[in-house]
């Protein structure tokens, strides 16, 4: 998908099989074996066939559906917003709405399946929280002492996040997530992403940097040969925060009638002695 | 104005005399001046309800409207009002299934087809409140504007976890739906109409479906 508005399927060959219009801007993309299912910035998910035709809505949150993951059974379909929600949904039934896990205090950035049944997720708040999806319970709570998480990535057993510059990498075991190394960049990390024995970061530089990547420690940096460009749509803007914005109109509104209750009280009081 | 998820409110802020263990049943979603709420309180003295209103002023209102009935005589205890968009924070406040009743009283039409998504009752939102509405509970719905009418009872008919209900005698808040509140009143005094229409929450059919093959 890209971000204007189309989407295209390909096959194995890379030979292209459909292309579409997306309703909205595409968020988020999930293929199973029969349908392409689709996350735009309206909040609405919808369903393809593999040639991207038959479009049947799904489900709508009412903000931007930042991201969306269908478990591996097919029988979930899970959607985080702009609004700290992340909805479990049957599938392909989405109108049946199975939980909400609900716990954090700004947008969900990214949510990933670590397992079957453990989710991750990434919130605005500077948090990860893990998931028990079967009993909809919260594991873990992570909190980020380096700013916004920018990006996250896992290849089994390893997490990787990052924080603009700051990496670092935690081990799942147990469904416990514990840190194993950080790494710090020399320039902001836009994307990155990782393999049994490798991991690649795309700096703002811009530069493909590669690392080894063993028991989740990364060495022996090389740099990917080439020129690169950074197009518009890489360096995504992260949402802007609620907390700030919300409370301005209330203190407003309670203090002026703080204080036309004040002028009333007065009032009757001087009333009350001119009369005695 | 909202909590983070249903467990960690303490509605005893809200109602007095709320103990471990009670549950909000009804819920007024856009109360306005809490005409509906005052009416429904005495008549259902057991169960607790909320409304749900987005302006500070009206909800604020409401609330200095609830403290003065309730020095008045304590019947008013169980009724309240939270200044929040329902639109988006239901699940906040509501465990799944939770909710008897659902009010939806003289929403605001969104004429403007752009303003459609901003209608109360959407295909999206359908689903929150299938999921805060127990099997069997029950959507209230009122409307002087044809259009708006037609266009929940289509959204609703056409949903899969929701049917058009006909109340029973027994069903006391029917009785009250277009009477009570302000809005209610001021149709009545200009001679115009209202339509209702109660809708019931019901089991998926894809399950029973799948379960019978």
């Amino acid at each position: 998908v890209s971000t204007q508005s189309t989407g295209e399927t390909f096959d194995r060959g890379f030979q292209k099989q459909g292309s579409t219009v997306a309703v909205k801007r595409p968020t988020s993309v999930q293929v199973t074996s029969k349908n392409v299912v689709i996350s735009d910035k309206s909040g609405d998910a919808y369903s393809y066939d593999l040639v991207l035709s038959n479009r049947k809505y799904l489900l709508g949150h009412v903000s931007v559906v930042m991201d969306m993951v269908l478990t591996p059974d097919q029988k979930f379909l899970i959607t985080c917003d702009r609004d700290e929600k992340i909805r479990v949904s049957q599938f392909p039934n989405c109108y049946n709405i199975e939980s909400y896990l609900l716990g954090h205090e700004e947008y969900v950035l990214q949510i990933l399946l670590l397992s079957p049944n453990i989710l991750l997720s990434v919130g605005g708040d500077q948090k990860l929280l893990l998931w028990d999806l079967s009993s909809q319970t919260l594991l873990q709570t992570l909190s980020s002492s380096h700013g916004d998480y920018t990006s996250v990535t896992f290849s089994s057993p390893y997490l990787l996040t990052c924080n603009t510059r700051h990496v670092t990498v935690y081990k799942l075991s147990d469904n416990t997530l514990t840190q194993v190394s950080e790494h710090v960049s020399d320039h902001d990390v836009l994307n990155l992403a990782a393999s049994d024995s490798r991991v690649m970061m795309l700096t703002r530089e811009p530069k493909l940097e590669s690392y080894q990547f063993s028991e989740g420690v990364m060495s022996s940096k090389s740099e990917v040969e080439g020129e690169f460009e950074l197009g518009k749509c890489v360096d995504c803007a992260l949402p802007e925060k609620k907390k700030v914005v919300r409370t301005a109109g209330f203190t407003e509104y309670f203090e002026r009638k703080r204080k036309r209750i004040e002028e009333e009280a007065l009032k009757e009081t001087k009333q009350a002695n001119l009369s005695t | 104005d909202y909590p983070v998820s249903p467990g960690v409110i303490d509605w005893s802020n809200l109602y007095p005399r709320f103990q471990q263990g009670d549950e909000v049943k009804f819920c007024d979603v856009g109360c306005g001046y809490g005409g509906l709420l005052v009416t429904l309180s005495p008549m259902f003295p057991e169960k607790y309800m909320v409304g749900f209103e987005i302006r500070v002023k009206v909800s604020d209102y409401v609330n200095d409207r609830f403290l003065a009935l309730r020095q008045e005589d304590e019947v008013f205890h169980n009724a309240g009002v939270i200044r929040t968009n329902a639109m988006k924070y239901l699940p906040n406040f509501f465990r799944k299934g939770q909710l008897e009743k659902m009010f939806i009283l003289y929403p605001d039409p969104h004429f403007k087809k752009c303003k459609h998504k901003w209608r109360i009752v959407s295909e999206g939102l359908l689903a929150e409140y299938a999921y805060v509405l127990q099997v069997g509970g029950l959507v209230y719905t009122v409307s002087d504007v044809k259009e708006v009418h037609d266009w929940m009872v289509d959204h609703f008919t056409n949903f899969p976890l929701f049917e058009r209900h006909d109340p029973s005698e027994a069903d006391k808040a029917a009785q009250v739906l277009i009477g009570s509140t302000e809005e209610g009143k001021k149709v009545l005094r200009n001679q115009g109409q209202s339509w209702t229409a109660i809708f019931r929450r019901v089991d998926d059919p894809h399950i029973l479906n799948s379960q019978a093959s």
